[in-house]
């Protein structure tokens, strides 16, 4: 089966074209039919480039430099508009952070979920009408009938949200990506609007890459988990493996800094310091400089090692223990 | 698709949609607000016409006429209290505002107030032209100033700086020279036709468009970052689409504020063009009172001059409200 998204070594670069900064680099990432990836990182590893990159919807001045992304087989990279906009909204539907600012504030929300239909089914908004009572229902917005005529001002951030999904779901898209989806919402509705997003994935096997800080949210609705840093993926793999026995030190930090998953294990490794920003990235491994068990080798970029299902970028993969024994081999050595 | 696979309602979920009376009781203080404001700025520019003029010179001398003899001279001075001291002139002066009684035109005998009001819809017409012409040309413009290739906008931008600094009156010889002189497609001065009338426009839309076009560039820089674009473009939307459907609209309100405050300087720069083209407007009304020293005259021009920009403030603030759900549905 074709899968639903394939990412292949994908160079992303802004700036001067003669100076650029390079943002991400030689990311590869693959969303199989009917599976959830979540992509976390710490902000600003580019995880959001990733993502509106690979749609062309990152903003003027960002390019991609290498590499492929195919949506349902369909290649993106150098493809013309009529292309990007057939694939947007039609094969991948796409829900950002702020559903305020995501939505346009001078349109009525029924609006501009007709639009997302009209622009793939033709005709015009207003005979799109029932469709758009039925995405809202779906997406468990009260008196869809009602709400349909309001503005987005007029709604809460969690009703916000649920609109920003019907619009992404409205042509019934293979592929959902989500970028942040729940954090600029209320804890409470938080998990509501999760509910929303394992239903129109796992319910309705649809593929969906969910971009998150929020680990807790990816034990909860992904299938596998892609973990960035500095413009790279560091670490990919089955989210109960990774979750259980993380390879990348990086990873193992993460995890370590979530005190309810972190709870009863050895807080190894809880990360110091911040992450770098591009172009200023380390050469070798990047995480070096925050590395607890870095060691010379670090400062060549390390391999890909294959474990599990899943594989990392690493000098020294495997758990706290192992890592911390092959050092003290080396230093032996 | 499957159905209705989520129901869970948000707590607090929307605003209620009728306003509180709070929300309707700052309006009335706004609108209060407002109205002192601009009485107060038609009082300013009263006083300061009322001073001007006995600045300016003596209106009994020119009632007079230039062989009256001091007795003469006296006789009219006192007929118009202009014997009184200066301040009960000015209180007498503003009672007379008041009462919309401005006196009669020193040449015609005629109503000034009538004399002003007759001359205005002339000026309004040629307002409503060049407020027309400069919102279709000057959008367009600031698009292209956007979004159009490195050519296009040094191109667009050059002309744009051009139209604004040449000044009106030398735009409207230029005009004059070109289109009566030299083509003789258009009479070179005159109201009343369609005809007369594009020049005029021309002279005074040029810098109106000019400014229009910075003003929606500007906006549409604002608005380039908002992530509903984005949402759209991710939509399927095109290009064109997300630019004329999604960000012109967004950028229109702040426009058309910038738009309402231009209507105010038209005026000044219609005063010139009217008398540049013998337009019979207000503006050449005003003037030609001013050089004729028709006192009761040039006082009841700019007191419907600042009445108008007064109104246009009034119901363009209206009219943005009206233009953004966020502020007009608040006040439901
Ligand atoms: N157009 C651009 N020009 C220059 N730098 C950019 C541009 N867009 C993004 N960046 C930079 O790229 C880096 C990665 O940004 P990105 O938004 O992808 O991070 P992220 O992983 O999504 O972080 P967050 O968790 O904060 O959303 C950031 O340091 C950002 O400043
Ligand atoms: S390569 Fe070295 S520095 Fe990088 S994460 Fe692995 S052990 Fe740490
Ligand atoms: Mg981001």
């Amino acid at each position: 089966m074709t899968a639903a998204l394939e990412i292949d070594d994908l160079w992303v670069e802004a700036g001067d074209p003669d100076d650029p900064l390079v943002l991400v680099r030689g990311v590869s990432l693959t969303v199989a039919a009917a599976s959830v990836v979540g992509l976390v990182g710490e902000s600003g590893s580019g995880k959001t480039v990733t993502c509106m990159a690979s749609l062309g919807l990152a903003g003027r001045g960002v390019r991609i430099t290498g590499g492929s992304v195919r949506a349902q087989g369909i290649e993106l990279v150098g493809a013309d508009e009529r292309t990007l906009m057939r694939v947007r909204g039609g094969v991948v539907g796409t829900v950002f952070q702020d559903p305020l600012s995501s939505l346009n504030p001078l349109q009525r929300i029924g609006d501009q979920i007709a639009e997302a239909v009209m622009l793939h089914h033709g005709g015009r908004r207003r005979s799109h009408h029932a469709r758009v009572v039925e995405l809202l229902a779906k997406v468990g917005v009260p008196a869809p009938e009602q709400r349909a005529r309001a503005y987005p001002h007029e709604l809460s951030g969690g009703l916000r949200q649920r609109v920003a999904i019907a619009m992404a779901l409205a042509n019934d898209p293979a592929l959902l990506v989500a970028d942040e989806p729940t954090t600029a919402l209320d804890v409470t509705v938080q998990a509501q609007v999760l509910d929303v997003i394992r239903s129109a994935t796992r319910d309705e096997a649809r593929s969906a890459l969910i971009v998150t800080h929020d680990l807790g949210l990816v034990a909860e609705v992904a299938d596998r988990v892609a973990v960035m840093y500095a413009g790279q993926i560091v670490e990919e793999g089955p989210v109960a493996s990774v979750f259980q026995d993380p390879q990348h030190p990086y990873t193992r930090g993460l995890l370590a800094s979530r005190p309810v998953l972190a709870a009863g294990r050895r807080r190894l490794g809880a990360m110091v310091g911040r992450p770098p920003l591009p172009g200023s990235w380390p050469a070798g491994c990047a995480f070096a400089p925050r590395c607890p068990v870095a060691t010379g080798a670090c400062g060549e970029a390390p391999p890909i090692r294959t474990s599990d299902q899943g594989w990392s970028r690493c000098w020294h993969p495997g758990s706290g223990e192992t890592t911390a024994t092959s050092r003290a081999e080396e230093g032996a050595a | 698709m499957t159905e209705g696979v989520v129901a869970s309602v948000d707590p607090g979920a929307t605003a209620p949609p009728s306003a509180g009376r709070g929300r309707r009781g700052r309006r009335a203080r706004r609108l209060g607000a407002m109205t002192v404001r601009l009485l107060l700025t038609l009082l300013g520019l009263l006083t300061l016409l009322f001073f001007l003029v006995r600045l300016s010179g003596d209106p009994a001398g020119v009632l007079a006429g230039p062989s009256a003899t001091p007795q003469q001279l006296e006789a009219v001075r006192a007929g118009l209290g202009l014997d009184e001291p200066l301040l009960a002139q000015y209180a007498a002066f503003l009672g007379d505002v008041v009462r919309l009684d401005f006196g009669t035109s020193v040449f015609s005998g005629e109503s000034a107030l009538g004399t002003a009001l007759g001359a205005l819809p002339a000026t309004l017409v040629l307002l409503v032209t060049t407020m027309l012409v400069s919102v279709a040309v000057g959008i367009p413009c600031g698009v292209l100033l956007d979004r159009g290739g490195r050519v296009t906008r040094a191109v667009v931008g050059t002309s744009m700086t051009l139209a604004q600094a040449v000044p009106t009156f030398v735009l409207g010889i230029l005009l004059i020279y070109l289109f009566a002189v030299r083509l003789g497609w258009l009479p070179a001065f005159g109201s009343g036709t369609a005809a007369t009338l594009v020049m005029p426009t021309l002279a005074l839309a040029t810098f109106a468009i000019a400014r229009t076009a910075r003003m929606v560039a500007a906006e549409l820089e604002q608005v380039e970052d908002q992530d509903f674009l984005r949402t759209a473009a991710a939509k399927g939307a095109s290009t064109r689409r997300v630019l004329w459907r999604h960000a012109l609209p967004n950028a229109f309100p702040a426009v058309a504020a910038a738009l309402v405050v231009e209507i105010s300087y038209l005026i000044s720069g219609a005063v010139v063009v009217e008398v540049l083209f013998a337009y019979d407007g207000i503006g050449k009304e005003l003037v030609d009172a001013i050089f004729a020293r028709d006192y009761p005259v040039v006082q009841a021009c700019v007191f419907v001059i600042g009445v108008f920009v007064v109104v246009v403030n009034v119901v363009g603030d209206g009219l943005l409200r009206a233009l953004d759900p966020r502020i007009a549905r608040a006040r439901a």
